[in-house]
């Protein structure tokens, strides 16, 4: 009750409409930072606050360029009531919101300039996202989850928690092409095993075998959902000395191999079981070719210096379930002394994202890491400087209609990865990305102690019986898989 | 109420003998039990925002665990913790004898008692939180509460409600209510069936929680924790040990440190730990490093997942004070991951304190304002925030002594710590005393004697050498054979050369044993 006074006290100070206004020649110190940034209609309400939590009242005034306006007041931040929010982004699709932000301090009010916010003609239909949210640990995992968060509003609920495989770790929770019905996930520890789920139907592999020497994770699907291509990999990780970045991680060993669902096999073709260190797959959107990143093998970490991945593309027949007799190298990596990895082809077939960095095949570790744009038509390379941050930017997934771009950065402070969504034109021009809305961002992000990786839309929420994977988890019951290897 | 009150309460002698029990347990904890509570504390990072109460919805017991976690951060305050806990077994207590005379049970003194006692046993675990306790008092409080005697159908209808909502304010409590529900229908025996199916169904709907918790069914309904019991009270005592030097070491009461280790027979590697780093930072580790054996310093360790839990909440101590912010902030990442919930408020204070000494100000600021809502450290945050000067002093003066080698450490040996870290600061003598200690607890008399020439020799230019530094000069010269003359360079008191003569006719009598020599000879290495 005495909470319940307060806050209505708080907010009946606050209802004024300001006046006597002092303007001021600068832009609000807003968090998130939404000036600038393009939405799609329907998104979760930007509500924003002012830095530092410590506004006396904010009042905020949005206007469409087409039409339609909305008002919003609130102490430390303003929540906007998502229906109105939802009519104006509706209404202002392809054109803008201008928003006016005054603030009362000291008893009077401020009034900055105004910043639009564009509404993108785009749509974004998905349903929202999924990834992992995990406490920073290095080497230990900690109450780590996978998550799903509807973009439209700001739903978020567990699909997979720590409490409920207690000592385990579970990553990589990836669909094919944001559909919620087929999706593949590795879960690590005892009883750990490769998840396939496909309509509700669990299959769990071992995809560990001897050749491969490790499970399958780093994974992507091949579009008619027969094949779902795995990294076999070995990671490790080394501390920095000094006061600049705190960690590197590497790979001993890494291969790709590709397990075809239909006959339980595991395709290991000898151009992606090297001595390099191949990582990183991701098929076409035809499935015609598989996306993938490599590095020569060196010492490491103390070679740490010397990954330098290129990225490269193969045929492969999904009729036959083979691959092309070579793989071409679309960006070579020694040749540009940098590293390319994390390939993700739009599913429009238009382009290919991938992640730019000075050396490793784990750029999430990277602090210059930046995701960066491939036209698959001609080739031309696009730098992303609008989405791009100093800090490291990584994890790009496309939404389904390929125009929404989600991705992981550590923009906010250097630790932390958040999640940023950002447009891309049918140019290959990105637009000012925008924080993952939450109903008090600063409360939220200050107060949240986990980091968000393996970011990826999905068109409809997805579905996972927690008891029948943890049935199948502590049975340690697994579908055999064969290793066939090619060439 | 007054009479209902007084029907509690009962008899005088109970309410003595409860009193005195009470007393003796928080004279107990008071006088024995300290360190656990200091623990405690830490094992959260308790908020006090709309937004961090609200993650208590996501699972049971919410009630019971807000109001333990929120109760449990007073705990940082010298005497709160016992305050608290006595007056959560008082709870316990008098909700026990309310709802066992409401079930109308004989030796209701006794069995009140019984609960008691068992609940005060069980908090000498280090994993029973507060809410445990609370959550017990709140499933006894419960059946107390309800209505029942006389109308069957009615307590049909209210078990029905009550015992689901007894999970979700106070979990296990549920189960409490349910074993005493079950009593009282076995002991009326008038619609047993419909009582016990209006038991039996919300007890199996309970398992149905699982999906809406995402937990384990025995762990969900044993939330948040109904039976930690201590198996030893050797072993729990050895625990209070180690967490009363940890807490100690951190308020900085060094010389409380290192009393208490003094005046302790049977030490502890934790204590040890404490001690030789209380020692260190007074500049007397080569004095103090063998005063208790085997002794333990930490730094013959690694770092890692399978690194103890004891060891590992201290690193961070040893690297800040070494200077090692990298080792450090991973120490501090590593033990805050192994607590319950992830976030110990201590060891994210440390993270904000390693960046501020580093100068990663928005991950300082990140940590800061998580502090900021905290009611321990609320104040300290605050200040950095405001980048007060005098708050921000300890942290600028300490940016001198990190490690100012920007490479990739390819071994988490301390060895190669505290080289580079002497290396950047050959003036930092913690370092070089935890250096050349750590060569001679690993009998690596070729190392020490690099070590030492490389970083001690002028640390030490015209001056006398700690005696154990001395006494292990005795040994390498003696093994190298060195000219008579060398010795006085590295062995300057004429005593030490002559019981060092005097071993060398005695090798390993235990006249010795508190020499380098006799440990050299004598003892195993500890890691």
């Amino acid at each position: 009750m005495v909470l319940m006074a307060a806050v209505a006290a708080v907010l009946a100070s606050c209802r004024p409409r300001p006046a006597d206004v002092c303007p001021v020649d600068a832009l609000p110190p807003i968090f998130p930072d939404y000036a600038g940034v393009t939405i799609p209609a329907g998104i979760a309400p930007l509500n924003f606050g002012l830095e530092g939590d410590t506004a006396e009242c904010i009042d905020v005034q949005l206007a469409g360029t087409i039409g339609g306006c909305l008002h919003a007041q609130g102490s430390t931040h303003v929540e906007l009531d998502a229906d109105d929010w939802h009519s104006l982004t509706a209404l202002n699709a392809g054109g803008s919101i201008t928003v006016s932000v005054c603030e009362r301090r000291g008893g009077r009010w401020l009034r900055y300039r105004d910043f639009a916010i564009h509404v993108s003609p785009e749509p974004l239909d998905d349903y929202g996202l999924v990834y992992r949210r995990i406490p920073p640990g290095y080497e230990v995992g900690g109450d780590l989850g996978i998550y799903q968060r509807c973009l439209h509003n700001f739903d978020e609920s567990p699909l997979l928690t720590e409490t409920a495989l207690p000592g385990r770790c579970f990553n990589c929770h990836t669909a094919n092409r944001a559909n919620p019905q087929q999706f593949t996930m590795q879960v690590r520890g005892e009883g750990g095993g490769t998840l396939v789920q496909t309509d509700g139907c669990q299959v769990w592999y071992d995809t560990k075998t001897p050749a491969t020497r490790a499970a399958g994770s780093y994974a992507y699907w091949h579009p008619e959902g027969r094949y779902v291509a795995y990294v076999a990999a070995a990671v490790y990780q080394s501390f920095f000395v000094g006061k600049g970045q705190p960690i590197e991680v590497y790979h001993k060993f890494s291969n790709i191999v590709v397990l075809d669902r239909q006959t339980d096999t595991l395709l290991a073709d000898s151009l992606l079981l090297t001595d390099c260190l191949e990582i990183f797959p991701a098929f076409s959107a035809d499935g015609r070719r598989l996306f993938f990143s490599t590095s020569e093998p060196c010492n490491v970490p103390a070679e740490y210096l010397k990954v330098k991945c290129s990225l490269c593309a193969i045929g492969f027949d999904a009729e036959s379930g083979r691959f092309a007799t070579h793989a071409d190298t679309l960006l070579s990596g020694p040749r540009d002394d940098c590293s390319y990895v994390m390939a993700r082809p739009s599913y429009d077939g238009r382009w290919l994202a991938y992640v730019q960095c000075s050396r490793s095949n784990f750029p999430i570790a990277q602090p210059d890491a930046d995701i960066r744009l491939m036209d698959l038509a001609t080739g031309r390379l696009h730098e992303l400087p609008e989405l791009n941050s100093r800090h490291t930017d990584s994890y790009p997934n496309w939404s389904t209609n390929s125009r929404w771009m989600v991705f992981a950065s550590k923009r906010l402070d250097g630790k932390y990865t958040r999640l940023f969504i950002a447009s891309v034109d049918e140019h290959g021009r990105a637009t000012k990305p925008f924080l993952l809305p939450q109903r008090n961002p600063w409360k939220y992000y200050n107060e949240l102690f986990d980091a968000y990786n393996c970011p990826d839309f999905i068109s409809a929420k997805v579905s996972l019986d927690v008891d029948a994977t943890r049935r199948a988890v502590e049975s340690g019951r697994r579908t055999p898989v064969n290793l066939k290897s090619i060439r | 109420m007054t009479s209902r009150l007084s029907s509690i309460l009962g008899h005088r002698a109970w309410l003595w003998a409860c009193g005195l029990w009470l007393a003796a347990c928080l004279a107990f904890y008071v006088g024995c039990y300290q360190g656990l509570f200091f623990h405690q504390a830490q094992e959260q990072l308790f908020l006090l925002t709309p937004s961090y109460v609200a993650t208590y919805f996501s699972a049971p017991a919410w009630l019971s665990c807000l109001a333990g976690d929120f109760l449990t951060q007073f705990y940082y305050y010298r005497y709160a913790g016992p305050l608290i806990l006595v007056a959560a077994l008082a709870l316990v207590a008098l909700a026990a004898r309310a709802a066992l005379s409401r079930l109308g049970a004989g030796r209701l003194h006794a069995l009140t008692a019984l609960i008691v006692l068992a609940e005060s046993v069980l908090t000498l675990h280090y994993a029973t939180r507060l809410s445990s306790v609370l959550s017990l008092a709140g499933g006894l409080a419960l059946f107390a509460a309800m209505p029942w005697r006389g109308r069957p159908s009615l307590s049909a209808a209210v078990q029905m409600l009550a015992i689901p909502l007894c999970f979700w304010l106070f979990g296990f409590g549920a189960m409490v209510l349910a074993a005493l529900v079950l009593a009282d229908v076995l002991m009326e025996r008038r619609q047993m069936t419909l009582r016990l199916i209006a038991l039996a169904l919300p007890v199996a709907c309970l398992g149905m929680a699982r999906r809406c918790y995402l937990m384990e069914l025995g762990p969900m309904l044993a939330y948040p924790g109904a039976c930690h019991l201590v198996t030893s009270p050797a072993d729990a005592l050895t625990i209070e040990k180690n967490f009363r030097v940890a807490a100690e070491y951190q308020f900085g009461n060094l010389n409380r440190v290192v009393r208490m280790v003094d005046a302790d027979a049977h030490h502890t590697d934790v204590q040890l730990f404490y001690y030789n780093l209380a020692m260190a930072r007074r500049g007397q580790l080569p004095e103090a490093v063998m005063r208790h054996m085997p002794t333990f310093l930490g730094t013959l360790g690694r770092i890692g997942p399978q690194t103890p839990h004891f060891v590992i909440w201290g690193m961070d101590e040893l690297y800040w004070a070494l200077g090692d912010m990298t080792f450090c902030e991973r120490a501090a990442i590593m033990s805050s991951v192994f607590t319950r919930s992830n976030r110990n408020i201590f060891k994210v204070r440390r993270l904000a304190e390693v960046n501020l000494v580093t100068g990663d100000t928005l991950a300082a600021r990140k940590y800061l304002r998580l502090l900021g809502h905290t009611h321990v450290a609320g104040r300290w945050a605050d200040r950095l925030l405001r980048a007060d000067s005098a708050a921000m002093r300890p942290y600028m003066a300490k940016r001198q002594w990190i490690n100012r080698i920007d490479t990739l450490r390819q071994t988490d040996r301390a060895h190669d710590i505290l080289t580079e870290l002497l290396q950047s600061n050959p003036d930092n003598r913690l370092a070089l005393d935890y250096l050349l200690c750590t060569d001679l607890m690993a009998k690596d008399l070729r190392q020490f004697v690099a070590d030492y020439l490389r970083f001690g020799a002028d640390a030490w230019r015209g001056r006398q050498l700690p005696e154990l530094y001395q006494q292990a000069f005795c040994l390498a010269l003696s093994v190298q054979k060195a000219p008579p003359s060398e010795w006085p360079h590295y062995v300057s008191d004429p005593a030490i050369r002559r019981r060092f003569d005097a071993y060398c006719r005695e090798r390993g009598h235990r006249n010795f044993s508190d020499t380098y020599w006799y440990y050299f000879d004598k003892s195993k290495i500890r890691k």
